[in-house]
Parts: C-alpha cells; sequence; structure tokens
C-alpha cells in the first residue's frame, strides 16, 4: 500500500552526507593511529563503553550453559573424569621425563654457548566476546594496555597459538585469529626427520594453509606443527608453540609445492580463557 | 514530528542487540547459517524510523561492529548508514507494518549491507564471502518476524488502536 511522498529530502540529504563524513573521518581516524601504532580512538571509546553490557551478556550465557551442561551432562561428566584422571597420570609420568630433558638441554646449550630465550612475562584475560564481527576471526579479551598488553602480543591457550593482539584499549583488546585471513605465521613440522617449514595462513574457514611447502618435503597427515620463530606477520610469534596437525597433504595445481591443510591445535569456539605473552 | 523517546529506545535496543551479537559470537550459527543480530535489528528499526533517523541508527551499529572488528572502521559505518537511509527512506512510501514485510526488508537489507561493505572492503575470496553471506541473509530473515515483534513497540511512535 503506497503513502505520502516524502516531504524533506533535501534536509535528509544532507544529514546523510553528513553522516557519511563523519564515518569516513572516523574511519581515517582509526587507520592514522593504527599506523602509528597508537590506539585507536575509535574502537577504544565504542569497547569502553559497551564492554560492561557485552561481558555481563557473556556472563549470563556462561552461567546458562554451565547449568545446562550439569543438568543434562552428569553422567558423561563421571565418564569423562575418569578418562582425564587416566590421561592426568601418563602426562604426569611425561612432563617428569620431559623435565629430565629440560635440564639436559639446558645443560647442553651452556655447554655449547647457545643464547637460551628470555623468559616472557605471562597476562592471563578472559574471553568477552568471540567471533563478534561476522567475516572476522577475532576475539576481544579483558586485558588492555593499562595491563600490559601491547600490539602483537602473542596469544595461546592451552592447546597452542590463538593468534596475536590486533588493536589495544586500556581494558580490552581485540585478538586477530590464525585462522583469519591476514593472518599468517611461521611453521614448521616437528617430526624429527621432516623438519619443513612454511608459513600457515587463515582462510577464512575452521582450517589454515601451510603455504611454500617444498615439493619434496617430508609432511604426513597427523604431523604436529609448531610455530617455526621464522617470519609470518612481523616474526612475533615465539619458536615451538603449537599451531595444529595435518589434515592433508598433497601436491598443489603446478606441482611445485605441496597443498597442506592444518586443523588448529585450539578450537577457538570454545575458549574462555587466554594467556597473552609479552 | 517524531519524539526523541522511541529515538533513545531504539538506539539501547540496537546497542543490546549488538551485545548479545558480540557475546554470543560464533556460537549463533545454525548449519553454517550465523545470523548478524545487529544488522537484522537495525533494519527493523529503521523501518519505523525516516530516513535521517535511520541513517543516525546505521552510524551508531556501523560504530558498534567497527569498535569490535580488526579495523576496515570506515567501510563499516559508510556501508551501514546508507543501507539504513535506504529503508528510512521507505518508510515515507510503503507500509510495513507487518512481520512479512519485515522478514522481505531483512533479508533484501542484509545483502545490501554485505554488498555494499565488499564494494568497500573487497573480501579475499568471492566463494567463501558468497556462502557466508547467503547464510547470513537466510538466517538474518528467519530471525526477522521475532525481531519484528520484540522491537516494534520501542521503535515505532505509532498510536496503537
Amino acid at each position: 500500500m503506497l503513502r505520502s511522498t516524502p516531504t524533506r529530502p533535501i534536509g535528509n540529504r544532507l544529514v546523510l552526507a553528513g553522516l557519511v563524513l563523519l564515518g569516513v573521518s572516523l574511519g581515517v581516524l582509526h587507520n592514522r593511529a593504527i599506523a602509528r601504532g597508537d590506539p585507536s580512538p575509535v574502537t577504544t571509546v565504542v569497547r569502553t563503553v559497551t564492554m560492561p553490557l557485552v561481558a555481563a551478556v557473556t556472563g549470563v550465557s556462561c552461567w546458562i550453559s554451565g547449568r545446562w551442561s550439569v543438568l543434562v551432562g552428569a553422567e558423561q561428566a563421571v565418564r569423562e573424569n575418569r578418562e582425564l584422571r587416566d590421561e592426568n597420570a601418563r602426562l604426569r609420568a611425561e612432563v617428569t621425563r620431559l623435565h629430565e630433558m629440560g635440564i639436559l638441554a639446558q645443560r647442553l646449550q651452556r655447554t655449547l654457548g647457545f643464547e637460551a630465550p628470555a623468559p616472557r612475562g605471562r597476562i592471563v584475560a578472559r574471553v568477552v566476546a568471540l567471533m563478534p564481527t561476522i567475516g572476522f576471526h577475532t576475539l576481544v579479551i579483558s586485558r588492555g594496555s593499562r595491563d600490559g598488553v601491547r600490539a602483537k602480543s602473542v596469544v595461546v591457550a592451552p592447546g597452542g597459538v590463538v593468534g596475536h593482539v590486533f588493536d589495544v584499549a586500556p581494558a580490552s583488546a581485540v585478538v586477530l585469529l590464525l585462522t583469519d585471513s591476514s593472518s599468517a605465521i611461521g611453521a614448521r613440522v616437528q617430526r624429527p626427520e621432516s623438519r619443513a617449514t612454511g608459513i600457515c595462513r587463515g582462510n577464512g574457514t575452521d582450517l589454515l594453509r601451510m603455504d611454500y611447502v617444498a615439493r619434496d618435503a617430508d609432511v604426513r597427515r597427523g604431523d604436529i606443527i609448531l610455530s617455526s620463530g621464522l617470519g609470518g606477520e612481523g616474526g612475533v610469534f615465539p619458536k615451538g608453540l603449537p599451531i595444529g596437525i595435518v589434515e592433508d597433504a598433497r601436491l598443489d595445481v603446478s606441482g611445485a609445492l605441496k597443498h597442506v591443510t592444518v586443523r588448529p591445535a585450539v578450537r577457538f569456539d570454545r575458549l574462555e580463557e587466554v594467556t597473552v605473552l609479552r | 514530528m517524531r519524539g526523541s523517546r522511541p529515538g533513545a529506545a531504539a538506539a539501547l535496543a540496537l546497542t543490546v542487540a549488538f551485545a548479545v551479537h558480540a557475546a554470543l559470537g560464533a556460537s549463533l550459527e545454525i548449519a553454517g547459517c550465523r545470523p548478524n543480530l545487529a544488522a537484522a535489528a537495525l533494519l527493523v528499526v529503521c523501518m519505523f524510523s525516516g530516513p535521517a533517523r535511520a541513517a543516525g541508527f546505521g552510524l551508531l551499529v556501523g560504530v558498534l561492529e567497527a569498535g569490535y572488528a580488526a579495523g576496515l572502521v570506515g567501510s563499516y559505518i559508510v556501508s551501514r548508514t546508507l543501507v539504513a537511509y535506504v529503508v528510512g527512506s521507505l518508510e515515507a512510501r510503503v507500509f510495513r507494518d507487518s512481520a512479512a514485510v519485515a522478514a522481505a526488508i531483512v533479508l533484501l537489507g542484509t545483502l545490501a549491507l554485505e554488498c555494499v561493505f565488499a564494494i568497500f572492503a573487497p573480501p579475499p575470496s568471492a566463494l567463501s564471502w558468497v556462502l557466508r553471506t547467503g547464510g547470513t541473509v537466510l538466517a538474518n530473515g528467519a530471525l526477522a518476524p521475532l525481531l519484528y515483534f520484540c522491537l516494534r513497540p520501542v521503535a515505532s511512535d505509532r498510536e496503537e488502536s
């Protein structure tokens, strides 16, 4: 059904032009701040104002899902508890063995004059918003510049690498996940017989693509991929962090390189806390 | 003349919709289709607003989304503002106080939002963009009737008979 025509088209267009100009100005302001390495005033203000509301919704959602899982998953929890106890016992033995190997490695490093990497500070942060914008694989954490988080700080979870800090506000930070299409990290196959290197990139899906792997590189399904400490997004990722497991490895169309698909070690959709390495 | 109370209430409702969208994030996805709750709410609210006010709501949602995204601040703000203005412009021409029309507007509006955004910030992979956008359009369309009934009381300044 048709209604009357608009009465103030010119006024409305002026308002639109003003708002578009404001939007472009905010975009330029943001880009300039990021280019200088400063916190963006736009994202800082938005997140500072809205963070309590988003955090409250996240808290309520976690509380409800926690209560729900207690109600429906008690039997499963008992079974998982038993399995985790067994796994814990196995891992304790493994930790003891690795501890001994660590002491041996330190002794050999000292003997050979190797420079040991400096220990990094750690900041534990709560995940406030997980992939809040469609099309970007990001998460927002509850710690920011006043806690010591800096742009390009590496973010990890117990399973492995999560990503790196992209934008920092005083009380929050945006983390670019490994799976985002603009993420890249230097990678290496852990298996001693292989040690093939490449660059793991996100492609906007749940999987990663490992590029620049030589055609004769020994990469197999099930291989563990670690950060190589080389290249990637400004070379910010330290060496030896778990990235994921090889799902598929085959020659690419040209036949010159290997096409390797990697499943991330971390389930990003289940993250509740992460650790920021300073 | 429209009062400021429905405008303030609608702005608050949009902020809450965005907060829910940001907090629940990926867990809102069903069968690969993830709704953009903030965009769907924006389009429904714009149904009851004039063009200038709708553009203001578009700016608000654009700023909120940009604040949690990894960049592209200007693209978010301008794409939301333009599409909201167009939907608001229809308010004076077409009677749209119906859940079915809301679903149609949210379907087409979400598609327009994603297309305008893609013009400003071209996606790296066209195929993944088509799949993701298709999922978001369908999910938003499915949510539209529910949002229409929830947001109509706060966004509309028409007197109930």
